[in-house]
């Protein structure tokens, strides 16, 4: 298991998190607290005699010290949830996590088979120099929009995507196909299911070899999609095959 | 001697947030191993683990720096 909700048979093909460059602020945040507390301890010899000498300046001290702490915490508490927010891609669907270690943990679950369209949004200088994006998608129920800003290496994970969701729609075929299978046998002749069956199992096969050993490829990445394992409950698509003993035996 | 019992107690609160955020930490790395690598990294090579040794690393130093600074010139 790889997330806590993961469901049974579920395969993890990727995951990210958001670009690099929304870390940056707090990258320059923690610097400032850093030269701030520095500048603050290396000068107060000099003045530390005005603290000791009057109450009120030592209740700014401390209300210095206080705020200090209050920064410190709060910046890497940010940093932190920079790693807590992912984007989860499924075989079967797309969860959005948003989560912070204390205020905030909401999900945002996109079934693949709903989703109509997905469009990849790399507009400007440092969005096409870094490389990172905005994906938008379009479910298909109600035409509403979901958008997933700042996806690093947007190119790999819009063609990802757009692999999982084809991927899908073929396992779908499949399993219509086995249902159309079954009803085959019992609608025509022997001579006419039997070729009709073959006909279909070609198909099935064909479907089979576009998914299996296909590899992603992008210019930092290379994703194998390959057949989940075997588990018990679940179907691989060599299973979805009827057997030739198993259909002569029934016909 | 208020302001460093004041300074104490603002050094002790702070420790104990940072043993609750490790614990937040720990609780959420044991619900979602995600299959990190390179590509998930910040920068490449920035895990969760090194910031959490730089936060722990940072409330000690300040801890102990504002302290000394307290109980040494006041």
């Amino acid at each position: 298991m790889h997330f806590k909700g993961q469901q049974f048979g579920e395969e993890v093909i990727c995951f990210c998190r958001k670009h690099w460059l929304t870390a940056l602020s707090h990258f320059g945040l923690w610097a400032l607290l850093v030269l701030t507390e520095s500048i603050f301890i290396f000068n107060f010899g000099k003045f530390h005699g005005i603290v000791e000498g009057n109450f009120g300046v030592a209740i700014l001290y401390f209300g210095i010290v206080v705020l200090l702490t209050i920064y410190l915490h709060k910046t890497f508490l940010r940093f932190f949830s920079y790693f807590l927010n992912t984007v989860v891609f499924t075989d079967t669907r797309v969860i959005l996590h948003k989560k912070t270690l204390f205020l905030q943990d909401s999900h945002e679950v996109l079934d693949i088979t709903r989703i109509q369209d997905v469009r990849k949004l790399q507009d400007g200088i440092f969005k096409n120099l870094l490389g990172y994006g905005d994906l938008m998608i379009t479910l298909a129920s109600d035409n509403s929009s979901v958008l997933i800003p700042f996806v690093p290496n947007v190119n790999f994970h819009f063609r990802c995507l757009s692999r999982i969701k084809r991927d899908a729609l073929v396992k779908g075929r499949i399993r219509s196909l086995k249902k159309d299978e079954e009803r085959l046998r019992g609608s025509f002749s022997k001579e006419k299911s039997e070729e009709m069956i073959k006909l279909e199992r070609n198909q099935i096969e064909e479907a089979y070899k576009k998914i299996i050993g296909e590899t992603v490829k992008s210019k930092t990445e290379v994703v194998r999609v390959s057949e989940p394992e075997p588990s018990y409950g679940s179907t691989s698509y060599r299973d979805l095959l009827i057997p030739e003993e198993t259909v002569e035996k029934k016909l | 001697m208020l302001i460093k019992i004041l300074v104490l107690t603002t050094m002790i609160i702070s420790f104990s947030f940072a043993v609750v955020v490790q614990m937040r930490l720990l609780n959420y790395a044991k619900k979602h191993p995600l299959p990190e690598s390179k590509y998930t990294y910040l920068l490449g090579f920035i895990k969760l683990g090194y910031i959490n040794v730089l936060y722990l690393l940072s409330v000690a130093i300040h801890a102990t720096l504002f302290l000394w600074l307290t109980f040494y010139y006041l």
